[in-house]
């Protein structure tokens, strides 16, 4: 072999694994992003079938409402500026005997529709703080969060208790017809921004999902 | 094998070796390729499959709830045009149709809450892409305006606008059966201002004078729709149980405050025939001061109206009640449906139940019906048991001839037999039957139309299949279903679940035992015949009847996406 053939083999062979580690590197960018990118649609899609999810069979949404346990204090409130909030009545629900012997999961078979009801008050915000454990207080709602707060009284207990749905959410943005939902507000929009980083790869990826929500008890 | 030519120079020892590792390191090298390119693809894979996945769960998660609430939405409009007999599952039919290719659903009417046999939960389960979304509604079926509550017996526990009340009252909101052995006469000591329980059982009378149960004390109102007080101008010396032809019913505060305010002194915002007017005693218009448990909004909103007593007067045709909206027609969704939905008959009153319900409260009635000073309006007790609460309008006239060809009630079956001379026959589902045999069972109820003519004509003897020891049989061998008869009707010893309406009399034969309630369209001189048979009128809180749509309105009242894992 000449030394001409060495170089060149050499040349060859430098192009080849500088492509190869490019490659690989590109690679494990792209899987760290995918990575990134399924913890932030994690985090937004656990955050928004919840909130959905309840406030479908909500009765209505709740605003100015204030309730003490515990030595604690704790304001229901929708609204969308700054602390985007949104505070909802839910029904209670229960498990009934039917006439038949069978049984059915259904909402309170006596509501009446007035309020107090014999349900929970539920409230989600954003905090920059996670919900701390039983007998805590609630953290402070922030315009936004990496953690989505879930706050809830029990009417007939009258017990206030607090929780975090999860972590990684930076916005919670509400509207409805009109502007921001009102105690009166039976249609709204909720959307729910998400966002994942791998520092060590410098990857950062949003993800955002908007759901339309029709309160189905009100 | 070596690929020189002839003549070139000898190759350097170990040649081959050096070959070799050559050709090792190139396939070294290749597997690396292969690896780090198909490490790529996997990231890339993995990265559009996590999103695909997460949106088609959605999209199929979403599209299977709304196939179970259009399962839901199905139910619905089946129970309104045909009520509900027995329990049953049917198929969803947009599941299964090109709207939502590949997806499957069943939307079964379950049986009512033990608590409460009026609430008839509904369960839809729709399944898309392998989502799978189930919505249960729970429908409260309450009879139809004019087919008072109390008709069924005399304690009526009313949920609506305050707590529990006991009385002879008529309600829209609900009804809780009771035992009640025989149909009986009023109370000693009732009056015609002031009936005491018992109540006795609608298409009934009490003759206001001659040989009936006691001579009661009437005015006679000409007609007025304002006037709140009993009259016997209509139906000249009967009074039936109705006492007033037009007898204000029990309107939800609710709903009477959103007429109110769409009426507001004007009618402007009101559909055509209906009207607001005080309610007058003699000429006298009626005020009330509230007892402390229920003051009207409106007497503020409105001021006008402050301190009096409000009717609203129907006299064209049915309207809906829909949160603050009042429409003319039937409900095409939401709302209450109010009015003669059949067209006919006297105008029908409404008054807000939150003031009757308030003036149980009272020991002394003041400028509410009744002049607080009238001393012999309760036999010496004490005075001021007003009378609203004990009013019930008259049954509403039902069309048998109209739903005769009509498919009445399912699941279940209808049955149509014509004993008259009209010549007037039907076509397939109803089953044509030419005997007053009732074959309706619990799991397949019947809905028997029976031609017989005009009341005063041969009676239809109705014989059943089924039997019942007593009240506290279960019925689950009794017959089930709904009657319906342009004549009289004699029932034969007969165990029945359900509703008996004619336009005529009934009389009974040997032992009677009905869960349900037995209504007339007509007064007739005598109550419910028991002169050659005994009929019990059977009940509880767990009784459960067919419900067809001829007596029943289904309103939804509560709607919850049930979790997997959940009965």
């Amino acid at each position: 072999m000449t030394v001409i053939e060495l170089m060149s083999a050499l040349l060859v062979f430098s192009l080849v694994m500088g492509a190869l580690s490019s490659l690989l590197i590109t690679s494990l960018a792209v899987y760290s992003k995918g990575s990134v990118s399924t913890q932030a649609q994690v985090s937004v899609h656990l955050t928004l079938g919840r909130l959905v999810r309840e406030v479908r069979q909500a009765r209505r949404l709740l605003n100015g409402t204030q309730e003490s346990a515990n030595g604690a204090t704790f304001s229901f409130n929708t609204t969308c500026t700054i602390t985007p909030q949104l505070s909802f009545a839910l029904p209670h629900t229960a498990v009934y005997a039917l006439s038949d012997g069978t049984t059915a999961y259904t909402t309170d078979a006596n509501a009446s529709g007035v309020n107090p009801y014999d349900g929970w008050y539920v409230s989600y915000y954003l905090s920059a703080a996670q919900a701390a454990g039983t007998g805590a207080l609630a953290p402070a709602a922030d315009a936004s969060g990496p953690y989505v707060i879930r706050v809830e009284y029990d009417v007939t207990a009258g017990q206030l208790s607090y929780g975090t749905v999860t972590g990684g959410v930076t916005a919670l943005t509400l509207a409805a017809q009109g502007g921001c939902p009102t105690a009166n507000t039976r249609n709204l929009s909720i959307t729910v921004a998400g966002a994942a980083a791998a520092v060590n790869e410098a990857v950062t990826t949003t993800d955002v999902i908007t759901s339309d929500v029709t309160l189905r008890n009100q | 094998m070596d690929p020189r030519r002839p003549g070139d120079a000898p190759r350097a020892a170990g040649w081959e070796s050096a070959a070799r590792s050559d050709a090792g390191m190139a396939f070294v090298m290749t597997l690396l390729v292969v690896f780090f390119v198909g490490m790529m693809l996997f990231a890339f894979v993995f990265t559009s499959q996590s999103g695909v996945w997460f949106a088609a769960n959605d999209r199929n998660s979403t599209v299977a709830l709304e196939l179970a609430e259009a399962g839901v939405q199905e139910a619905l409009n089946r129970l309104r045009v045909s009520g509900v007999g027995a329990t049953g599952t049917f198929a969803n039919s947009l599941a299964a149709s090109a709207a939502a290719a590949h997806s499957s659903g069943t939307v079964t009417l379950q049986a009512p809450l033990a608590i409460n046999p009026t609430i008839i939960p509904i369960l839809s389960v729709a399944a898309y892409g392998g989502m799978q979304r189930a919505a249960r509604v729970l429908v409260q079926a309450a009879y139809q305006p004019g087919f008072g509550n109390v008709v069924q017996a005399p304690l009526v526990v009313f949920q609506g606008d305050a707590s529990a009340i006991t009385g002879d009252t008529s309600s829209l909101a609900s009804v809780t059966f009771q035992t009640y052995q025989t149909s009986p006469a009023p109370a000693s000591g009732a009056t015609a201002t002031n009936l005491i329980s018992p109540q006795v059982m609608a298409g009934t009378d009490i003759t206001t004078q001659g040989s009936g149960p006691g001579d009661f004390f009437f005015e006679c109102a000409n007609d007025s729709t304002t006037e709140v007080a009993p009259t016997t101008c209509m139906r000249q010396t009967n009074l039936p149980i109705n006492w007033h032809p037009a007898t204000p019913q029990g309107m939800p505060s609710a709903d009477f405050t959103a007429v109110i305010l769409q009426w507001n002194g004007s009618n402007a915002n009101l559909p055509s025939g209906l009207q607001v007017v005080q309610a007058t005693q003699g000429g006298v218009g009626v005020t009330y001061t509230s007892a402390g448990t229920y003051t009207p909004t409106y007497w503020t909103t409105v001021a006008a109206t402050a301190g009096q007593v409000l009717l609203i007067v129907d006299s064209g045709g049915p309207f809906c009640v829909n949160g603050a909206s009042v429409t003319a027609g039937v409900c095409t969704g939401l709302g209450t449906l109010y009015g003669d939905v059949s067209g006919g008959g006297a105008d029908e009153r409404y008054l807000d139940w939150g003031l009757v319900a308030d003036d149980l409260s009272r020991t002394t009635a003041v400028a509410f019906f009744q002049a607080p000073t009238c001393a012999t309006c309760n036999a010496g007790g004490p005075n001021g048991n007003q009378n609203g609460v004990r009013y019930v309008s008259l049954i509403p006239p039902v069309d048998v001839l109209g739903i005769a060809c009509n498919n009445n009630l399912a699941p279940g079956f209808s049955a149509f037999s014509n004993v008259s001379s009209d010549g007037m026959t039907c076509a397939a589902p109803p089953t044509l039957i030419g005997s007053g045999t009732f074959t309706g069972t619990k799991s397949n109820p019947e809905f028997l139309v029976i031609d017989n003519g005009a009341p005063g004509g041969a009676a239809v003897t109705i014989t059943g299949t089924g039997r019942a020891t007593g009240c506290s049989d279960a019925f689950a061998s009794a017959n089930w279903g709904v009657i319906v008869a342009t004549g009289d009707l004699t029932l034969q010893d007969f165990a029945f679940d359900g509703v008996i309406y004619t336009l005529g009399n009934v009389y009974t034969q040997g032992h009677i035992y009905v869960k349900g309630g037995i209504f007339s369209g007509t007064p007739s001189t005598t109550q419910v015949d028991q002169s050659s048979g005994t009929l019990s009128f059977c009940g509880g809180a767990s009784v459960s009847v067919p419900m067809a749509a001829t007596f029943f309105n289904f309103t939804p009242m509560s709607w919850v996406d049930r979790p997997a894992g959940q009965p």
